[in-house]
């Protein structure tokens, strides 16, 4: 590396030093580092002694890439040295945008004279650089930071300042439609790997200035960019700071989905019942920071977590609010019932079987006592059977490589329902209400994890005690979600708080002219959402 | 206080209205029947007026010491002595009518849908269901009641109303052929029902807006007798004199129903409601008594003694009655006196001094 | 709540609901479907002679035409609930009483009393109180073996006998729970359809081969648990007049111009009302029938219907009939002395101060009791036609 300028180092100290100060005032979120820290990461001013310090703490990676160069005239030349991972960046620009305008545009210009500068960086980072996002930094642990992130680092000969620039570009899955959360009608853009992607997206939802991002970092090795996004005068302040210290004391080796944030800051890790939701869809996050939630967004995945979450959400689905009500209303009742009867079917069946003959309608029963003749299993194990392998069949259909799929429905179904029902080693009802339960459980994906367990809670306690048993497991499930919490809001709520006027969105859906406030229980402030428009009505004639 | 859980006016309505009626329509039918044959549904416009009486003494009385309950005040009442005994009496009063009321229900189910298996199982079943809603506090009793009172009512009212068809009205009628004399004592009997409003002097300290308890507990009282009416005169309606011998009338309707030859046999759903309805009355019962030894001994949290006071109510459920007839001949008879006494006479009494009292000031 | 505390609470509660295992289950292949039961006492001892049909589930899709799916067994006991057990000697299935749908009872049977069936049938939680109650002329067991078409379970097809006989008015259902209302009212009395096996000749093969079918007969009376008499199909119909529960049916009305041929009347609607009164201590009883009817097939020469008098004589005529046939039911309960039409039902509700002197005394009354009975009969519409289709 060539030593074009020669300066006075003394003089730089004094300024360097005020520029510490100034720095740190500036800098953004950045996780607090001690202060002896910064001062044995202090950058030197000897470009040198900087690049051996890197050098050796990337040393072995053959991707990060320390690209020297002249800022300046030939006989005025700076040295200066950009370094950045390659694949991380935005390569045309850091061409163009860096390298071109510092080694060429700057001798064009020639209107800065190097010499005897006392502020270089500034100036460079004022005038000579057309990067849009930069910033000075001067303790290597940010460096190290921000080349790892995927910046781009300029270091200056003579300075024991950097500068930062944000010229991140990689390769991604872009922005395509949701597999999980499919809709009809409604947007269908689903979020994507990148955080900055995601945030933009919800962005553009929301125009609003009291739409507020507040990141930080979590995960000692990961380091993975989190965010929290609420309304500013809608959220709940409280939930808010809650969820601030939550976060704050997570303390892990990597955070590498959104699910392990979920799993520290939860309200009660023991419940079957999850207290924070998900979504892949903008519009979703949305709707409910609309509400008044708080939402979480992960580098890394697009599942984003929003809080708080009430047991009503299993039930209600944004695109609920594109349609008419009246159809709405119908299908939430269709849910509801699918919840119902995906969770007690079996346990019903198997109740009615073996306790309770006489529920059963008469001409049902000698249908099922035909069709139970010879089966080798009593009920219970029989339901217990076909339940294992649907689950078993389900999780398959999710991990078989797509040419073996169709496989699994054929060997599945045909194969196993009907040469089974056929040998007589399960009986045609048994699968009849397996197979409805697990399609009713479809319906309603997103709570499957809770749900399957509950089934075969319930599967047990009919075994053994009949509708008995049934009802006080409900009881013990009621009394469980009673008493659960998401973030201080009542895991019931809107069902068993008493305000009525929430309810007018659980039971039926109203009319989007009707619902006037934001739901109570979410605690904000700010409470109408709608203004004084009423009903939709043709103009009258004049 | 022991607990921060707050219930609102809404489910202290609920609450009592399933306290009263979850029993209501189990035994008591075919008792009062006996009496007041075909008058027994108006034994519930007295039992009203009654209510509404019992009802305005309580809340009169807790309201003067709105953040205490019984417990506590009696003893700034009438001293600590007499307090300390008053405060055993309430408790092995609570206890002792849970242990009736886990009775009742295990011989429902027992002798209507699981004949061979032990009462033990249904006494465990339900006191360990209760433990776990004590345990997590009274607020959320109140939550659970809040989702399972809409449907005890529309399975009540759904019965009723398929009943309909069935019902046949002249059994209602000479109305008052034998007097008033015995609509009366048909009324008596059914005291008991309304004296079990007296949770809601264990329960006052934990409302959310004292103030409207009175209004709340009368608003109980009116819809608790007008839901009994429905059902007693249905159920009289659809049985006549049979009422007077069948042991579990509104359970015999619920079987009788039958609507377009396919849903027959409804017993099920009498399960759900009798389940359900008689879970929120132990567990509000067994909240009150461990909340009154807790007090009584000054202890701050309740919670350890929750396993051990229902342990003794299964273990009493069990022992202390030799079968549903004694049971029935005991709440008709013996029983009355005292639990009138608990329930209604020692608040008046202790109202009565307590106005005293401050008059002297 | 602490962690560890949910834990064990969890492992206590599966444990307890595993461990004890379970009482009550059976698994419904295990169990013996009834679909319908024939009670009869054996003639030398009181023993009770119980017939059971059980469905065999699997031969209820799969058999060929005319075969049964049905098991009949016999079994005997001191009382039902004995028999009932006893069918376990004879099969290694459980007795499922809940789906029950028949309930014969012989007629020696009947005669000696049935109140302690009733009693058990009230008292088990398993019979369902709307079975069907029936009582054979001869013996239930008859009943149980003969054959019904269209059926494979021939319970259920003399349940539905019952209720489609309805609509001839000449024979009403009645389920365990009316039967029991009946006896507990202040008469104490009650009716039951009766069954009969009749022989009829199978014409297709030959002549000598007779197949045993069952019909729907007359009417079986009951007075306090036990069989007094019948009343045969009028008589039935002029007792369902009396307590409102003719809901169809057809009257035959001597034609209007003479003739052997009849006009036939259908029954829409009636109502009555029994109309009791005390007047110096005598008591008399009035029974109003207002009926609704259409005219449903007239012979041609009567059929000129166009004339509001000619409705207006058809409408006497049947004023008439309804009159007798009340009357001729009303003397034959005054034979047997059971007062089946609620009339001493009527007197209480209306005067319950009276009834309680009069009830112990009612078996004398009721013989004597002066009962006028007033019957407005009328026809809405003549079908279709105004006139008769002229043949020339």
């Amino acid at each position: 590396m060539q030593r074009c300028y020669q300066k006075d180092e003394g003089k730089m100290v004094k300024r360097l030093l005020q520029k510490t100060r100034l720095l740190g005032k500036n800098s953004k979120n950045v996780l607090p580092v001690s202060l002896e820290q910064t001062e044995s990461k202090k950058l030197s001013k000897s470009l040198e002694k900087n690049l051996i310090k890197l050098k050796e703490t990337f040393s072995g990676n053959s991707d990060v890439i320390f690209r020297e160069f002249n800022i300046g005239v030939h006989n005025e030349c700076v040295p200066a040295v950009i370094i950045f991972i390659d694949g991380m960046v935005n390569i045309n620009i850091v061409n163009e945008n860096i390298i071109k305008a510092l080694m060429v545009d700057v001798r064009i210009a020639e209107s800065i004279p190097l010499n005897g500068k006392k502020d270089l960086i500034a100036e460079i980072e004022k005038y000579a650089l057309s990067a849009a996002d930069s910033k000075e930094v001067n303790n290597s642990e940010e460096i190290i930071e921000g080349i790892l992130s995927g910046d781009t680092i300029l270091l200056v000969d003579g300075y024991d300042v950097s500068l930062k620039i944000s010229a991140r570009g990689w390769e991604s899955r872009g922005v395509t439609e949701s597999n999980t959360e499919a809709v009809v009608r409604g947007p269908r853009e689903g979020y994507t790997e990148t955080l900055r992607t995601n945030t933009v997206l919800l962005r553009r939802k929301i125009k609003s200035k009291d739409l507020i991002f507040e990141g930080m970092k979590i995960g000692r090795f990961t380091k993975t960019d989190v965010c929290i996004a609420y309304i500013r005068g809608i959220a709940n302040e409280k939930i808010v700071d809650e969820l601030k210290k939550r976060l704050s004391k997570i303390d892990i080796d990597g955070i590498l989905e959104s699910g392990y944030i979920e799993a520290f800051i939860e309200d009660s890790p023991f419940s079957i019942f999850p207290t924070i939701g998900n979504t892949e869809k903008p519009d979703i996050t949305a709707a409910k920071l609309l509400e008044g939630r708080v939402a979480i967004f992960t580098d890394g995945t697009p599942i984003v977590l929003t809080l708080p979450y009430l047991f009503v959400e299993t039930i209600q689905n944004s695109e609920d609010y594109y349609s008419r009500p009246w159809h709405i209303t119908f299908i939430r009742w269709i849910r509801f019932s699918a919840l119902i009867s995906t969770v007690f079917l079996p346990a019903i069946y198997i109740a009615g079987q073996s306790y309770h003959h006489e529920m059963i309608p008469t001409s049902l029963l000698i249908t099922m006592a035909a069709a139970r003749e010879g089966i080798p299993f009593p009920v219970l194990v029989e339901i217990i059977i076909m339940a294992i392998i649907f689950e078993v069949l389900r999780e398959a259909g999710v991990r078989m490589p797509k040419p073996v799929g169709q496989a699994v429905s054929i060997v599945g179904a045909l194969v196993l329902g009907e040469a089974a029902v056929s040998a007589g080693i399960v009986s045609a009802p048994a699968v009849i209400v397996i197979a409805f339960t697990g399609i009713s459980g479809f319906l309603i994906y997103s709570q499957n994890d809770s749900i399957t367990i509950m089934r075969f809670f319930f599967i047990f306690l009919a075994g053994f005690a009949g509708l008995f048993g049934i009802l006080l497991g409900v009881i013990f499930v009621l009394i469980h979600m009673a008493g659960l919490r998401s973030f201080g809001v009542p895991y019931l709520a809107p069902i068993a708080t008493g305000t009525v006027g929430d309810l007018k969105d659980v039971v039926i859906r109203v009319p989007l002219w009707m619902m006037r406030n934001r739901p109570s229980m979410m605690g904000s402030k700010n409470i109408e959402r709608l203004g004084a428009q009423g009903m939709p009505k043709p103009p009258k004639d004049e | 206080m022991l607990e921060d859980g707050k219930i609102s006016n809404k489910q202290i309505i609920f609450l009592i209205i399933t306290i009263i009626t979850s029993t209501t329509i189990l035994l008591f039918p075919s008792l009062v029947y006996k009496e007041a044959k075909q008058d027994s549904w108006m034994t519930l416009f007295f039992l009203m007026v009654f209510g509404i009486i019992v009802v305005y003494i309580i809340t009169t009385l807790g309201l003067m010491f709105k953040d205490k309950t019984i417990i506590q005040y009696s003893e700034i009442i009438v001293g600590k002595v007499l307090g300390k005994i008053l405060g055993i009496i309430y408790f092995v009063f609570f206890i002792h009518i849970n242990a009736f009321i886990i009775r009742e229900f295990s011989e429902l189910l027992l002798s209507s849908f699981y004949p061979e298996t032990p009462m033990l199982f249904f006494a465990i079943g339900i006191i360990i269901a209760s433990t776990y809603a004590v345990r997590s506090g009274i607020e959320v009793i109140g939550r659970v009641s809040e989702v399972l009172f809409p449907i005890f009512i529309i399975v009540i009212s759904g019965i009723v109303i398929l009943a309909f068809k069935d019902m046949n009205f002249n059994n209602l009628i000479p109305i008052l052929a034998n007097g008033w004399a015995p609509v009366l004592k048909g009324t008596y009997y059914e005291f008991l029902l309304i004296g079990e409003t007296i949770v809601l002097a264990m329960l006052i300290p934990y409302l959310n807006i004292p103030q409207k308890v009175r209004k709340s507990g009368i608003i109980s009282i009116v819809s608790t007798c007008l839901l009994g009416i429905l059902i007693l005169g249905g159920i009289i309606a659809v049985f006549g004199e049979q009422t007077g011998y069948l042991r579990y009338p509104f359970l015999a309707v619920a079987r009788y129903v039958s609507v377009a030859g396919i849903v027959e046999r409804m017993d099920p759903l009498i399960m759900i409601i009798w389940i359900g309805g008689v879970f929120v009355k132990i567990s509000v019962f067994h909240y009150c008594a461990v909340l009154a030894l807790a007090q009584w001994l000054n202890i701050k949290d309740y919670r350890p003694l929750v396993l051990p006071v229902g342990g003794i109510m299964v273990v009493l459920s069990v022992i202390l009655w030799e079968n549903i007839a004694i049971l029935s001949e005991q709440l008709t008879g013996i029983v009355i006196i005292p639990y009138l006494t608990i329930q209604v006479g020692i608040p008046v009494l202790l109202l009565i001094i307590a106005k005293l009292r401050k008059k002297e000031r | 709540m602490n962690k560890k505390n949910i834990f064990v609470f969890l492992i206590i509660f599966f444990a307890f609901l595993i461990i004890p295992g379970c009482w009550n289950r059976s698994e419904i292949e295990k169990k013996a479907i009834v679909a319908g039961m024939g009670i009869d006492r054996e003639k030398d001892n009181d023993k009770v002679d119980l017939t059971l049909q059980v469905v065999v589930p699997r031969k209820v899709k799969s058999t060929g035409e005319g075969e049964k799916a049905v098991w009949i067994v016999s079994s005997t006991g001191s009382s039902v609930f004995e028999a009932g057990r006893n069918f376990g000697l004879q099969s290694g299935r459980k007795a499922l009483w809940s789906h029950a749908q028949v309930l014969v009872i012989g007629e020696e049977a009947a005669k000696k009393g049935i109140n302690e069936f009733i009693d058990y049938f009230e008292r088990d939680h398993e019979v369902r109180r709307r079975i069907c109650i029936m009582v054979a002329k001869g013996d239930a067991k008859d009943i149980m073996n003969a054959n019904v078409e269209i059926e494979k379970i021939p319970a259920f097809s003399i349940r539905d006998l019952g209720q489609a006989g309805e609509v001839t008015s000449k024979i009403s259902p009645v389920c365990l729970q009316e039967f029991i209302g009946m006896i507990s009212s202040k008469t104490s009395c009650a009716y039951t359809p009766g069954i009969e096996v009749f022989e009829e000749e199978d014409e297709k093969e030959n002549k000598e081969k007779k197949d045993k079918r069952l019909r729907l007969t007359d009417t079986a009376v009951f007075k306090e648990y036990k069989l007094r008499g019948w009343f045969d199909q009028y008589e039935t119909r002029g007792m369902l007049w009396i307590i409102g529960k003719v809901q169809s049916g057809i009257i035959e009305v001597e034609c209007l111009k003479g003739g052997k041929t009849p006009t036939s009347l259908e029954i829409l609607r009636t109502k009555s009302k029994i109309i009791p009164e005390i007047k110096n201590g005598k008591i008399t009883i009035t029974v109003e029938v207002s009926e609704l009817g259409n005219v449903g097939a007239t012979p041609i020469p009567c059929a000129d219907l166009s004339d509001p008098q000619n409705i207006k004589e058809l409408e006497r005529r049947e004023n008439e009939v309804i009159k007798k046939e009340i009357k001729q039911t009303i003397k034959k309960a005054k034979e047997f002395n059971t007062d089946v039409f609620g009339f001493g039902e009527a007197v209480y509700r209306k005067y319950p101060k009276e009834w309680e002197e009069l009830e112990d005394k009612w078996d004398e009354i009721f013989p004597n009791l002066e009962i006028i009975v007033k019957v407005d009969a009328k026809i809405r519409r003549t079908g279709l036609l105004s006139e008769a289709v002229k043949s020339e």
